[in-house]
């Protein structure tokens, strides 16, 4: 073996270890490999001298130099990666966000509150086997009144507060006339909820507005009797209120029920104790109901001696001011957005 | 209806109502169907004051207007100094002893005034909280006050300690407006039977026919019409205890005989009216239509015109009475009338009440009798009232009553009576309620109810329950008088299908969901518009006009929803808002055309207006966008796409309240349009006091398609597209739309898609000409190469320079 070979090749070893030390970048790195294990390099020269040798120190010789070239390639691809490492997360640091700045939005609209509740109570009463129908805002008095059993000259009829397009045509004071669309169109058993603006002519107040919304339902039936009616609206206002309100069914008069009935809820802000809110009776008006007056029936061709049916109306603007606690029903037509925005995500 | 519960005890024998107290009577009235609004104490606490009368009274040593007054209370002689200048000796007056308590809590101290001790104070009627009775200025003389009863407690003496029940009385039952009514429906509750007061009339004198006359030609509208004449009444005040009952039910006293009218209507529910009879020509009373456009002053010293729809009271002169609704000046009880002519009758219920409304007379006598009054209790009434007047007011009764019907026919309905099966009843109510139950309802509201043999009840309707027509209506008085709470629940019966949303249903969500998600809050505007926003808008043509708006200026009915949402975005913007939004789903409406179709058409359309900022305040922006046309017209693009709607706005639309430049048409699928977007013309916004520029759009719902339809996915292609940007040079006017569509009718083979990337105008391209940049991908089943697809657009570009004057930048 020519002597020198081994302290030459530990030279380079020691002479690229200093250089990777001092390397600041990849291409330097790069650099030292070409000096070293480039095809010009060192350790190439090197192994190009060999052929000088004896023959018999040659193999000695060759697996000299293919261990020191070995060693070489892997503390320069080790160094390359370590310094690899140490450029990324420089940049990542550099690239270091405030991530408590906002993020980039579009602003989220939200459905209004009164959508919501009649989109809650729609999905309650479709629970029950209500079917959905709407109708025109504009109706014939036949369709408002007369259908309903509230002839000309009827006491309810003046109350009403009508809202007057022309002496036939009215801004419809309940969506009871799709009841009566509904249950002209299709013989028994009719199973309706109708929802929908509705209008009289009042002067807009903190709780009066001259058009509001209702939900009306209608259930006609054989065999359907008021404790089918108690049951479907205990049902209802238990799951729009909560399990554990109070009800009172109370007799009362509607033209188109007999018999009729509104349905009181244990006062919401007091538990009954008495407040400003229920007039210190303990109880809110919650909503009119009742059997389907047998006129009504007959009126669109059913036999009332066979059927039985029982309706209700309930007010929108009153329920979601009870849940959402508003105290203005004017509020839900001034649309301020920051009344609006906080149904956000309801 | 306000009733005394002291009034109602005085129906029953002494104690029974007593033992309910009003807090009890009002719950059980609820239940059974008459809500009370609210219970009240009918007046002010006080205590301490008792009847006292004036002795003596003499000028106070040093003070010109106090009085010195020696004041019996019962217990011997007390020296009161009084300030009031209407101290009259031998007059009964509220005397507050030492250590008496006011309303509103003044107590009375023994107190020297000017040197002169006084021993309490003499009360004006203010100071005991009844004001309606008497000025402040001066101490209240009770008129009518009873001697004997010197000392006694004045709360007792003018039964002040009493309880109003506001009753919510509904419109069916006019029966119930009154004592008597409400003591009716008292009779299940405490099961006791009601009793009216007996009426036991003297008459004397010339017989009223001597004197009075009555002649009814409008029978339709008045079915009796009854009258009795009091000779030689004093007219006065009516006595304290009357006076303060009347007020505590809200009726101002007036003399002892507009207060006995009006105390036996509250009594017993029968309007009455009482003449002048030296004012009534001859004595001679016609009952008559009005004349069309007949003129005649009421007692509140208006004039009125009337229609022949009215019943006139009329002497054998001029008319002296709206029938049923208000007396005239003429004819009015004054402080020298001493001859009464006493009307009791039954006047049509809707006729009274159409011309009470007209009149703007809505009255309590007119109320009562457009809900119904009982045709038998008339009688009773005038008789009752007479007797009360010759007591209070000192007159006489002439013998005999004049008049007409006096057996009025009863209504046909109650002729046959009518047949309650138990059956029925349960098969309405939802459990059984036993026959002897439901008699005993029955007969404690005055019906009558016999048991028939074969398990049905007959029933005969008292006079006065005019609601009651048909055999649902007794289930009603058995139901709510059984009560409510009794009435068991049932769960429905399950429907064979399970209801899904509607189409119209889905639909609305659908659209919710995508505004929602792009920013858009949902309003609910006002279904009427005012002149001034459809004129700044220039919609005027078929607008739907209210006849009787609740303002005059917004009698329209929109024509469009955007007409309304508009005034919310103004709202908001005009309290600082910086990015508005809002959509609405609403009805809109239009007078029709066709000459035989609706009068009116309605539209449920979807209105979206944006002003302010594109959205929130962004910090990463160098300046934050204005929302303008094209944010619009890509939020609407939205929505249609998800509908299956593509490239369907098409060319700038004409319509007057929009920017001419910037509007464009909506169409449907099929090219038919459906709506617009749009900036509004910045007159309209300038009208609408805004200085935003604000952006519109709306579409008729029904055109948007409910259901999606059905989908079969194409596959995803596996080979590299290749793209080209070009950068054409067009004539200012050429469209981007009518440039892709040029690109794309050459029908290149490789061509998958056009999109604009870039518009361009400035001085790198000639005046006239702007520059729009167009990226085209090709794509095929295999991989293209750059040659390929440069040939084809070498030939794209060959045939627009040739054909349609374009350049390549």
């Amino acid at each position: 073996m020519s002597s020198g070979l081994s302290e030459r090749l530990e030279a380079i070893q020691r002479e690229v270890a200093r250089e990777l030390e001092r390397a600041a970048d990849l291409s330097e790195i790069e650099a030292i490999r070409v000096r070293t294990l480039g095809r010009k390099g060192l350790l190439t020269t090197e192994a190009k001298s060999i052929g000088k040798l004896a023959a018999e120190d040659r193999p000695a010789a060759g697996d000299l130099i293919n261990q020191f070239k070995s060693e070489l390639e892997s503390t320069i691809a080790e160094r390359e990666r370590a310094l690899g490492e140490s450029v990324l997360a420089r940049r990542l640091q550099a690239e270091a966000e405030d991530v408590t700045l906002p993020g980039r939005r579009r602003g989220l609209g939200t459905r209004h509150p009164l959508t919501i509740v009649t989109e809650d109570l729609l999905a309650i009463f479709r629970r029950m086997g209500f079917d959905v129908a709407r109708g025109p805002e504009v109706e014939t008095t036949w369709y408002n009144f007369e259908a309903l059993n509230i002839p000309e000259g009827h006491p309810a009829r003046e109350e009403m507060d009508t809202i007057y397009v022309s002496d036939e045509l009215v801004l419809r004071t309940h969506t009871s006339p799709i009841q009566i669309r509904t249950m002209e169109e299709q013989p028994p058993p009719v199973r309706v909820v109708c929802p929908g603006r509705v209008f009289r002519s009042d002067t807009p107040d903190a709780s009066h507005s001259p058009y509001f919304h209702q939900i009306e339902g209608l259930w006609v039936e054989e065999g359907i009797a008021m404790s089918h009616l108690k049951w479907a609206l205990t049902e209802y206002a238990r799951e729009f209120f909560g399990s554990d309100v109070e009800l009172r069914f109370r007799p009362s008069y509607f033209p188109f029920t007999e018999p009729s009935a509104e349905l009181d809820l244990g006062c919401l802000f007091c538990a009954g104790e008495g407040c400003r809110v229920c007039k210190q009776t303990g109880w809110l008006e919650l909503l009119g109901c009742g059997m389907v007056h047998p006129a009504v029936l007959e009126g669109v061709g059913y036999d009332s001696e066979r059927y039985t049916g029982f309706a209700w109306g309930i007010g929108i603007e009153r329920h979601a001011m009870l849940k959402y606690g508003v105290p203005d029903i004017r509020m839900f037509f001034e649309n301020d957005l920051r009344f609006l925005q906080q149904f956000v995500g309801r | 209806m306000n009733v005394s519960f002291r009034w109602l005890s005085q129906f029953f024998d002494d104690g029974v109502l007593d033992e309910l107290e009003p807090a009890g009577l009002a719950q059980r009235l609820a239940d059974q169907g008459f809500l009370v609004d609210e219970l009240r104490p009918a007046f002010d606490p006080f205590s301490g004051v008792v009847l006292g009368k004036v002795l003596d009274a003499k000028a106070h040593p040093d003070a010109d207007r106090l009085t010195l007054c020696t004041v019996d209370a019962g217990d011997g002689s007390r020296q009161v100094v009084c300030g009031a200048p209407n101290v009259e000796v031998g007059a009964l007056y509220g005397y507050a002893q030492v250590g008496a308590r006011l309303p509103g809590g003044n107590k009375i101290r023994r107190a020297k005034i000017r040197g002169v001790e006084s021993d309490g104070m003499l009360c004006s009627a203010p100071e005991l909280g009844l004001d309606a009775l008497g000025s402040a200025e001066g101490i209240w003389a009770i008129p009518d006050a009873d001697e004997a009863h010197l000392g006694r407690d004045l709360r007792e003496a003018l039964e002040l300690d009493d309880t109003i029940l506001a009753i919510d009385v509904t419109s069916n039952r006019g029966d119930a407006l009154s004592h008597l009514g409400i003591a009716r429906e008292i009779q299940w509750i405490t099961g006791k039977k009601m009793q009216l007061p007996r009426v036991d009339l003297t008459e004397g004198g010339r017989a009223a026919s001597e004197q009075a006359s009555v002649q009814v030609e409008d029978q339709e509208g008045c079915s009796r019409y009854l009258g009795r004449v009091i000779n030689d009444v004093s007219i006065g005040p009516s006595p304290g205890w009357l006076q303060t009952r009347l007020l505590a039910l809200d009726q101002r006293p007036i003399n002892n005989i507009v207060d006995v009218t009006n105390y036996v209507m509250l009594e017993v529910g029968q309007p009455l009216h009482a003449f002048d009879l030296e004012r009534i020509s001859n004595g001679q009373i016609v009952v008559r239509r009005a004349r069309e456009a007949e003129r005649m002053e009421t007692l509140d010293g208006q004039e009125r015109v009337l229609t022949s729809e009215t019943t006139m009271i009329a002497d054998a002169r001029e008319a002296v009475a709206i029938g049923g609704v208000m007396g005239g000046s003429d004819s009015e009880v004054s402080s020298s009338t001493t001859e009464i002519f006493l009307e009791g009758a039954h006047f049509d219920p809707s006729r009274v009440g159409r011309t009470a409304r007209r009149l703007g007379l809505v009255s309590e006598a007119s109320t009562r009798f457009s809900r119904g009054v009982d045709p038998e209790i008339t009688g009773w009434a005038i008789d009752r009232a007479a007797e009360m007047i010759a007591q209070l007011a000192g007159g006489r009764v002439a013998p005999g009553v004049v008049g007409v019907g006096a057996n009025a026919e009863r209504r046909a309905a109650d002729d046959g009576a009518l047949t309650l099966r138990d059956q029925r009843v349960e098969a309405l109510v939802g459990y059984a309620i036993g026959v002897s139950e439901i008699t005993r309802a029955l007969e404690s509201l005055g019906f009558d109810a016999e048991d028939d043999t074969d398990g049905a009840l007959t029933v005969t309707v008292p006079s006065w329950r005019f609601d009651v027509s048909r055999e649902v209506d007794l289930i009603e008085e058995v139901a709510r008088l059984t009560g409510y709470s009794r009435i068991p629940l049932e769960p429905l019966p399950a429907p064979p299908v399970a209801p899904e949303p509607t189409g119209d249903e889905r639909r609305a969500t659908r659209v919710r969901e995508t505004l929602r998600a792009a920013g858009f809050d949902e309003a609910q505007t006002p279904s009427f518009v005012d002149a001034a926003t459809l004129a700044s808008v220039e919609l005027l043509d078929n607008l739907v006009e209210i006849k009787n708006p609740i303002s005059q200026s917004e009698r329209f009915l929109r024509p469009y929803v955007f007409a309304t949402l508009g005034g919310a975005v103004a709202y908001n913007l005009n309290r600082q808002a910086s990015c508005v939004k809002l959509f609405e789903l609403g009805h809109a409406f239009e007078r029709g055309t066709e000459p035989q179709g609706v009068p009116l058409r309605e539209r449920r359309q979807l209105a979206m207006v944006a002003a302010g900022t594109r959205g929130p305040l962004d910090w990463t922006a160098t300046d934050q966008a204005e929302y303008d046309f094209f944010d619009l017209k890509g939020d609407v693009e939205e929505l249609l796409t998800q509908f299956g709607l593509r490239e369907c706005i098409v060319d700038r639309g004409a319509r007057r309240f929009l920017h001419p430049g910037r509007q464009a048409e909506v169409t449907d699928d099929a090219g038919n349009a459906i709506g617009f977007c749009g900036e509004l013309h910045p007159a309209v916004t300038a009208s609408w006091g805004l200085a935003s520029r604000v952006f519109v759009a709306e579409l008729g719902l029904d055109a948007l398609p409910t259901d999606s339809g059905t989908l079969t996915v194409s596959g995803v292609p596996k080979e590299p597209a290749i793209a080209r940007d070009l950068a054409l040079v067009v004539p200012d006017g050429e469209t981007a739309r009518v440039v892709v569509d040029a690109v794309r009718s050459m029908g290149l083979e490789d061509l998958d898609r056009v999109e604009v990337f870039d518009r361009y105008r400035g001085v790198q391209v000639d005046p006239g000409y702007y520059s729009l940049g167009v990226r085209l991908t090709f794509r095929t089943d295999r991989t293209l190469t750059d040659n390929e697809v440069d040939e084809q657009v070498d030939r794209l570009m060959g045939h627009l320079v040739e054909e349609r004057g374009y350049q390549r930048r």
